[in-house]
């Protein structure tokens, strides 16, 4: 979708039509729901968290600035979700862990094995930045809206899990 | 840094995996999103009636202190009093059903008593309790002659017929044959903990199921979705079709054509996002979708492709010859699938979506249910506008507000 189609869906959706604002956000779905996973760790409670972005994303899009991209705006509204619903006493951290590590056949490769638990290691923050840039293919900028810290600190961010994954291979990059 | 990158991506992609099929998602979740959301007309009108009420309030109190102090009013008749408006307070469909025992009818949920079925026929003529029993969901034959609860099968007059296994999966599981009296289902060929071949089995109620080929791979228990699934099971025609679902967005891997006497299996295809077939087995349609595209591709009894179509198809007629479609961001429609004719047009997308439909077994009708996401939902299933349309495009008739089993 060009800029200029998201600008006029974005104005048509303001307005009330839900056509629009499906065409505006239904691609932003399955990445929405990847994430609330890789936070969450449980398909029905991202699906949760999901639907219930979509429903804020519906009251609050008169707040986004015109011309802003929308998907760091609605992917913050999903992080945002998926924090509060792990702040709730029943959500067991453990959970969090078990999206990477439970369950799961030992792959033969032992060094993409290390990345993955090193990954299950790394603070959540820094976690998501990664599923973020690296997965979902969000430019840093996108990342910084979607984290809400500045782009500095998102490059900064992306760059420490990096290194904290594999250093010498950020040594070898320099 | 790319093989970090790569690393990384294969770390969260394995992740992932137990996400599981997400066919299907992104509507769902939007239109559960849609439907939650609070109705700004509605909180509008709450407005408006606490400002009315606080307004008569005043009023009532202000003739009170007029009354006490022996000032009476100098205009006007009598202080409307604000009566409670009487609330809706439906009730279930008592009279029962009173058509043949093999009229087929299209069953739905009481819409005052979700526990309830009620059945209509296809002409829409004629309505009526059915039984009990499908609090959990329900699954009915083709013609809603007989109908799986949670527990049991039941036939028309809500008679139980056969017990199910209440162990550890519950309810019905089947998928309904055409002859209205058998259904076929995938088991698994091993214990629920370990990925293994499933078996295709033939069984009717109350009889020992008959075991017709191992097909397609039952993932173990603790894995999120896959797994084989019947999508036509046809004695009469000696056919069934099986399809194994995906992960990670791919609804198809792979489906099988198979010989219901000898588990022979008549062709084979590949993959794609999502697979119906006509009831008998004879025509195969697989969609295939891109983030921008969709296609679907129908095959014929050998397997040669027959045609082309924009779009998704949901559903083949009884006949095979009309099919529900619906191209991305268009309306549900009723087409001539070998020339993509439109028969029919539903409502516009938007506020409504496309929720299930089925063939009026040895007619060309076509019942059409679709989700008004402004509609209330019922016992947590959205409540469909069911359209009833016949060959030549023509709606006979419409239910709305109703829960489809």
């Amino acid at each position: 979708m060009s800029a200029a189609g998201d600008r006029s869906l974005y104005k048509q959706a303001v307005g009330g039509d839900e056509a629009a604002f499906e065409a505006l956000i239904g691609p932003l779905v399955e990445p929405a729901l990847r994430l609330a996973y890789s936070m969450l760790g449980d398909r029905w409670e991202a699906e949760d968290a999901t639907q219930e972005a979509i429903t804020r994303a519906w009251r609050k899009l008169g707040q986004l600035r015109a011309g802003n991209p929308v998907r760091p705006w609605f992917l913050a509204i999903v992080i945002n979700q998926c924090r509060n619903m792990r702040r709730n006493k029943w959500f067991g951290t453990v959970r969090i862990a078990e999206v990477f590590q439970g369950g799961r056949a030992v792959d033969p490769d032992i060094e993409r094995v290390d990345v993955a638990r090193a990954l299950a290691r790394l603070p959540s923050d820094d976690r998501q930045a990664l599923f973020l840039h690296f997965y979902l293919d969000l430019p840093v900028d996108e990342v910084a809206v979607a984290l809400g810290i500045s782009a500095s600190a998102a490059k900064g961010r992306i760059y420490r899990a990096c290194h904290r994954l594999r250093p010498d291979l950020l040594e070898e990059d320099r | 840094m790319d093989d970090l990158r790569r690393d990384v991506n294969e770390a969260f992609e394995k992740g992932q995996a137990d996400l599981g099929d997400l066919t299907g998602a992104r509507e769902r979740i939007i239109r559960s999103a849609l439907a939650a959301r609070p109705d700004e007309r509605a909180s509008h009108m709450q407005l408006a009636a606490s400002v009315a009420a606080i307004l008569v309030a005043a009023v009532v109190i202000a003739t009170f202190v007029y009354v006490r102090s022996g000032t009476q009013p100098t205009h006007g008749g009598p202080i409307p009093t604000p009566t409670p408006l009487p609330s809706a307070s439906p009730t279930p469909l008592s009279n029962r059903l009173d058509v043949p025992a093999d009229t087929p009818v299209i069953l739905y949920h009481d819409p005052a008593n979700f526990d309830q079925i009620d059945g209509t026929t296809w002409g829409g003529d004629k309505s009526g309790a059915v039984g009990q029993g499908v609090e959990a969901g329900g699954s009915p034959n083709p013609a809603g002659t007989f109908y799986g609860t949670s527990t049991d099968i039941r036939d028309r007059t809500g008679k139980v017929v056969a017990a199910l296994d209440t162990g550890v999966v519950k309810g019905f599981n089947g998928f309904w044959a055409d002859d209205e009296l058998h259904y076929c289902e995938m088991v698994r060929s091993a214990a629920r903990d370990v990925t293994a071949p499933a078996i295709l089995q033939l069984a009717a109620p109350g009889q020992r199921a008959k075991s017709i080929a191992r097909l397609g791979v039952m993932p173990s228990a603790n894995l999120n979705g896959g797994g084989p699934a019947v999508v036509a099971c046809s004695p009469g025609n000696d056919r069934a079709v099986v399809a194994q679902s995906g992960g990670q967005g791919v609804g198809v891997r792979q489906f099988w054509v198979v010989q219901l006497s000898t588990g022979h299996i008549v062709w084979s295809g590949g993959s794609g996002s999502g697979i119906t077939a006509s009831h008998d087995g004879k025509y195969v349609a697989l969609t295939q979708q891109s983030q921008t595209t969709q296609s679907t591709t129908v095959y014929g009894p050998s397997g040669s492709v027959q045609a082309h179509v924009d779009g998704q198809l949901y559903l083949f007629s009884w006949d095979g010859a009309l099919a529900v479609a619906q191209k991305r961001d268009a309306p549900v429609t009723v087409i001539r699938w070998r020339d993509a004719s439109i028969v029919w047009s539903g409502p516009r997308p938007g506020a409504y979506y496309y929720s299930q439909s089925s063939a009026e077994p040895g007619g060309a009708r076509l019942a059409i249910g679709i989700i008004n996401a402004l509609n209330e939902q019922n016992n947590g299933f959205p409540l469909v506008d069911l359209y009833v349309v016949d060959p030549d495009g023509k709606v006979v008739f419409e239910r709305k507000s109703i829960s489809l089993i």
